[in-house]
């Protein structure tokens, strides 16, 4: 499933194969980093997901820690930004297939939020 | 043709601009610690008054522009020097030398970074430098700080120095002086051949969505060319920018805010 495909780049902080989760025309955008005192991250692209997440995992101190997957499209984990942690839910509200349960399926839009 | 006026252009941006400009036809005084048209040191005090002193004398009829370029990187790891320079080196320089913009309309662009971008800055420090001012306090707080910590105080002097031009620029644009600032990327200079092999990481992963052309680190000439442009009077209509030269890093970092 392209949950655990994600789940896995985010741990192993590979911003290549996260990139590789997302479709061309993606958005991901994560409103947990305004509780840690941070502007909310709003990335709109596949390349710019690499970048984005490129700079984060080197720069930044983002970690996805202890990830809960809870369905297809529903994956439950702490957010560690550079060492405070927010418990998060990340949601696949949009696939390039509608279904994200096939082999071959993108995510096109992806929320986070405060669990 | 104008006066301008630019700290730090023996190398460089600095260098660089110097040379757009003299290309330009523009007279370019040049202020910096050694091989300058003015030598002084725009760390200390003493030598701010002093190069102002001497433009006041050299020009009494007034300057087309002052860019304040002089400053040093986080490798050089002395807080002190970055806070003084950086910061100081700068605005002390631009209010010092503000009557004499005042009288031909000039303007002041200010160096700043898409360090500022990054979200690394202290912004205790960048408060303190906008708001209290006070040199001697704030070096005399930071005197004991880990120098591996300098990166956050070279964020915060960038980051500072970028405010300030946003605040001065309407009451100084309202004496028909315009305040800009331009926040360059990665540049090959000096500084940057400073760089440690921990930094030059980071500055890979750095996210430049035009990626400089293939090219980790740009010419100062692209960096140059927006300071020429911005303190030319092409830009009249222009004040109060911050004026990000970073092939995109902070529209991708910040893609909401608009301004």
């Amino acid at each position: 499933m392209i949950i655990q495909a994600f789940v896995e780049a985010m741990q192993n902080k590979d911003h290549e194969a996260l990139a590789e989760c997302f479709t061309e025309t993606c958005r991901l955008f994560d409103y947990c980093p305004q509780l840690v005192g941070l502007e909310n991250f709003y990335t709109y692209g596949k390349r710019a997901i690499d970048m984005f997440y490129h700079n984060q995992f080197v720069l930044s101190g983002f970690s996805m820690l202890d990830p809960r997957v809870v369905d297809e499209r529903t994956v439950n984990f702490y957010a560690d930004y550079n060492g405070v942690v927010v418990h998060a839910v990340a949601t696949i509200e949009n696939c390039n297939d509608g279904s994200c349960a096939l082999d071959n399926s993108l995510i096109q839009e992806m929320v986070i939020r405060p669990a | 043709m104008g006066i301008y006026v630019i700290t730090g252009a023996t190398s460089g941006i600095g260098a660089k601009t110097a040379s757009i400009l003299k290309e330009q036809g523009h007279e370019v005084v040049n202020i910096d610690l050694k091989g300058g048209d003015i030598n002084a040191n725009l760390a200390s005090k003493e030598g701010r008054a002093a190069a102002i002193d001497e433009l006041h004398k050299r020009y009494p009829d007034g300057i087309d522009a002052m860019i304040c370029n002089a400053g040093v990187s986080a490798a050089n790891g002395s807080i002190p020097l970055i806070i003084s320079l950086n910061y100081f080196g700068a605005t002390e320089m631009a209010i010092g030398v503000r009557d004499l913009l005042e009288k031909r309309g000039g303007n002041c662009v200010v160096i700043s970074s898409n360090t500022i971008a990054q979200g690394a800055a202290r912004m205790d420090v960048v408060g303190m430098l906008n708001n209290q001012a006070d040199e001697d306090r704030i070096l005399d707080l930071v005197k004991d700080y880990d120098p591996a910590t300098a990166h956050a105080f070279y964020a915060a002097t960038k980051y500072a120095l970028a405010r300030w031009a946003r605040r001065m620029s309407a009451d100084w644009g309202a004496r028909g002086v315009r305040v800009n600032a331009v926040a360059p990327g990665n540049v090959r200079t000096a500084m940057t051949d400073q760089l440690t092999d921990e930094m030059l990481v980071a500055v890979r992963a750095l996210p430049v969505p035009t990626n400089y052309g293939g090219d980790p680190l740009m010419d100062p000439t692209e960096i140059a060319n927006a300071i020429a442009f911005l303190s030319s009077p092409e830009a009249r209509g222009i004040n109060g920018v911050v004026l990000f030269v970073d092939g995109g890093t902070d529209a991708l970092l910040h893609s909401e805010k608009v301004y």
